[in-house]
Parts: C-alpha cells; sequence; structure tokens
C-alpha cells in the first residue's frame, strides 16, 4: 500500500473516531443577531451554539453602554434544545448592548466570546 | 517500592479518566481563534497534532514532496513540547530517486505574556534539529544539530472603530528565530515567518452575523510567507516564499490548502503547494489532551 494511501487510511480512522466526540461549542448565531440594529426591546437573548451545553456551567450575560449588566440573570439552557442558551432583558432603551457568554460543551470544553447589538426606537 | 509506583500511575490515570475538569485548549485569546498554520508556528503553546502536512513542489530541480507530522503537547501550563519528522521524496528530473527521513525535530515554546482583551499573545521558544538523526541518504543530511530561539506574537485587530468593523476579523501572527549551527562552518541565518489572516467566523460569531453559509463560514483567508536570511558575509541573499490560501475550521480538524511562490530564483523556479490536515485532539481525546500533564487544567 502507498504511503499516500496510508495517511488517508489514518485520516479516515480518526474521522471514525471524532463520531463520538464532542467538540468546542463556538456560536453558531444569535437573536438579535451579531452586530444587528433592532426596532424596539427583545425581551430575551438568545444564542445557538455548535454544541450541547452543560446548564451549570454555562451563562449569558447583558451589558449596558457603560458596562452594568442589565439582564434578568435567569439564564436558561433550553430542555429540548441544549445548543441554546437565553437570558431575559427588561425592556431596553435605544443604544448599543454586549452580550457576554461562557459556554462549557458537555464534554468540558469550555470556550467564551462576545458580540454587541443595538436597539433604536420602534 | 514497584507496587507503591504502579498504584500512583493507576490513581493518576483514574483521575485524569474522570476529573470532570474544564477543558481549555485551541489558540484562543479572548475572542479570537488562532488557528495553527501551516507555515508559521502559533504562538499557544497546546496539544496539537498535524498530520499530515503534504508539501509539493513539482517544478522545483528536485521535484520534491515532504510529508510531516508533528505532535505539541502541553506539559506544564502555557509549557509544550513538539517533536516533528519529515518523509522526504526527491524525484529530480534525469536523475535517481532519493527518500528518507529528516533529522528529528524538537521545540519547547512557553506562553509568556497574554492580553486576551486585546487578542494579544507573546510566546517564546526554541527549535531544536537534532544532527545525525535523518536519513544519510538524503543530500539535506546533517550530522550536526541546529537551535533556534524563536520568539511568537499574535495578536487580533478587535480594536478598530466600528468604521472599521469589517476589519476585525483580521489577525496577525509571526515567528522570529535565529539558527545557531554546532558547526562553526555553517552560516548562522535569520528565519522570519507570518500569517495575514481574515477570520470569516470571527466575522459571523464577534463583529456581523452577515449571513455566510456553510461551508464558507468556517473558512480563513490568509497569506503566509517564509523567509531565510543567512547572516555571513558571502551568503546567498533572502529566500522564500509567499503563500496564499485557506484554512477549512472542521469540528474535529482543519484542513489548510496553500500556494508556495518563490520570491526569487535562489528560492525555487515555480509554483508549488501544500496541503496541512490538523487534527484537534483536544475535541477528539478530551479525558487525554487539552490540559497540561502537569500543575492544573486552567490557563
Amino acid at each position: 500500500m502507498k504511503l499516500i494511501q496510508k495517511l488517508f487510511l489514518t485520516l479516515g480512522l480518526l474521522t471514525a473516531c471524532a463520531t463520538v466526540a464532542e467538540a468546542h461549542a463556538f456560536l453558531d448565531h444569535a437573536d438579535p443577531k451579531v452586530g444587528s440594529t433592532v426596532k424596539g426591546s427583545p425581551s430575551v437573548v438568545k444564542a445557538w451554539f455548535t454544541e450541547e451545553l452543560e446548564p451549570a456551567f454555562s451563562k449569558i450575560q447583558v451589558f449596558d453602554a457603560t458596562g452594568k449588566e442589565i439582564d434578568k440573570q435567569d439564564v436558561q439552557v433550553d430542555a429540548t434544545n441544549k445548543s441554546l442558551m437565553s437570558v431575559s432583558v427588561p425592556t431596553l432603551a435605544a443604544g448599543t448592548y454586549k452580550v457576554k457568554w461562557s459556554a462549557v460543551a458537555v464534554d468540558t470544553h469550555h470556550t467564551t466570546g462576545t458580540f454587541t447589538f443595538t436597539v433604536t426606537s420602534p | 517500592m514497584k507496587k507503591i509506583i504502579q498504584s500512583a500511575a493507576l490513581a493518576c490515570a483514574i483521575a485524569i479518566a474522570f476529573t470532570p475538569t474544564l477543558v481549555r485548549a485551541h489558540g484562543l485569546e479572548g475572542d479570537r481563534f488562532f488557528p495553527p498554520t501551516p507555515l508559521t508556528d502559533d504562538p499557544f503553546a497546546v496539544d496539537e497534532l498535524s498530520l499530515p502536512e503534504i508539501q509539493y513542489n513539482p517544478a522545483s530541480a528536485s521535484n520534491e514532496t515532504d510529508i510531516t507530522g508533528s505532535f505539541s503537547k502541553e506539559i506544564f501550563p502555557k509549557f509544550a513540547l513538539t517533536i516533528q519528522d519529515t518523509y522526504i521524496n526527491l524525484n529530480p528530473k534525469g536523475g535517481p530517486a532519493q527518500d528518507g527521513f529528516s533529522p528529528l525535530g524538537f521545540n519547547a515554546k512557553y506562553q509568556l505574556w497574554e492580553v486576551p482583551e486585546h487578542e494579544f499573545i507573546l510566546s517564546i521558544g526554541s527549535d531544536v534539529t537534532l544532527g545525525g538523526t535523518g536519513s544519510k541518504s538524503l543530500y539535506s543530511y546533517n550530522y550536526y544539530t541546529t537551535y533556534t530561539p524563536n520568539l511568537y506574537l499574535g495578536k487580533g485587530f478587535n480594536e478598530l472603530p466600528d468604521s472599521l468593523k469589517f476589519f476585525r476579523p483580521l489577525a496577525i501572527t509571526s515567528v522570529t528565530g535565529y539558527d545557531l549551527y554546532a558547526n562553526a562552518a555553517a552560516s548562522n541565518a535569520l528565519e522570519w515567518s507570518g500569517s495575514v489572516q481574515y477570520s470569516i467566523p470571527y466575522l459571523q460569531e464577534h463583529v456581523e452575523d452577515v449571513g455566510i453559509p456553510r461551508p464558507f463560514r468556517d473558512m480563513i483567508p490568509l497569506v503566509e510567507f517564509q523567509m531565510t536570511t543567512p547572516t555571513n558575509k558571502d551568503a546567498v541573499p533572502t529566500t522564500g516564499t509567499i503563500d496564499p490560501g485557506v484554512l477549512w475550521e472542521g469540528k474535529y480538524c482543519q484542513i489548510s490548502g496553500e500556494v508556495s511562490i518563490p520570491i526569487n530564483s535562489q528560492s525555487g523556479p515555480a509554483v508549488g503547494g501544500l496541503i496541512q490536515v490538523q487534527i484537534f485532539i483536544d475535541d477528539l481525546f478530551p479525558k487525554i489532551f487539552g490540559h497540561p500533564i502537569f500543575l492544573g487544567d486552567d490557563k
């Protein structure tokens, strides 16, 4: 068997192994969308991740322009879709808000990240 | 005594297997993921497996194909060791084919200074190419060892103002090293390489979701360069390549493809290319990889 064939066989085996493993949870998409401008205040900020999350170690926070946390601190990982994490927010005034997330995947990989969205008057 | 050591080893193995420690690996600094790039060693001292990197230059005088494998393991927090070797196949036009292994390469790296909010990292380390360990049939065989102290840098462009927000996914990495040969007759040389990257995942996740679909959403276009500047008086000029390409980030692996453009005739007669597969072993085997062997799991 040629060396190249052996290498690709090895890769195939590794890929097969990968089907039983998990990976780092990165942000897939969010609502409000990353960097978007929305008319009127959302009631909830939702974030979908690329992996299922461990609720006990994952959180999402929303901060106003002064750096004050303004979410209701009721973070939830959806029971039927464990890759969805959300937090409620009060009625938001016009302005830019920063979302900070910390995600621990079910296999304990830990990732963090931030994004912003802007609220305008409805 | 032997039984005590065996019991301790077994206890450590069980502890590693079942303790629910948080796994941090990959090259993450703040919001930024610095991917391992084929030519510029990234500044992170983390667990990495590159297998294989295939570099092919069909138009070179020696018609050379290199297949490289490397494995890095974090020993202490922020400190990792790497072992690397390359299988070289030469098919020169009009000459006999040659093949064999390059000298064994080792690297030690330490993450010296990190500022996550500025997506900045500076690391130090050294490459050691062990003389006398490669195949003697290859023209590149050396009986002497080479030491290359290196400085590694990584910086993201996250501080750019809103008016330039679509440039925030840019990042640069660089490695600057100096070859010190354990042979007075050999010319020392400055090795300098770098990458300029534009991360589409960063754009989508941290700047603005512009709706780029997969697989393009997981791609990082980049340009790398890799240069050697000999420092003795009679040396040849700087040689090297400029290598535009793209990385694709999968769940468990990264696949890279680059075109290698020589900067002058001394660097090669024609354009070549390379393909690299990087296995995210910390994702495949999180119980074993993704944390240092000694002194805790958190950075």
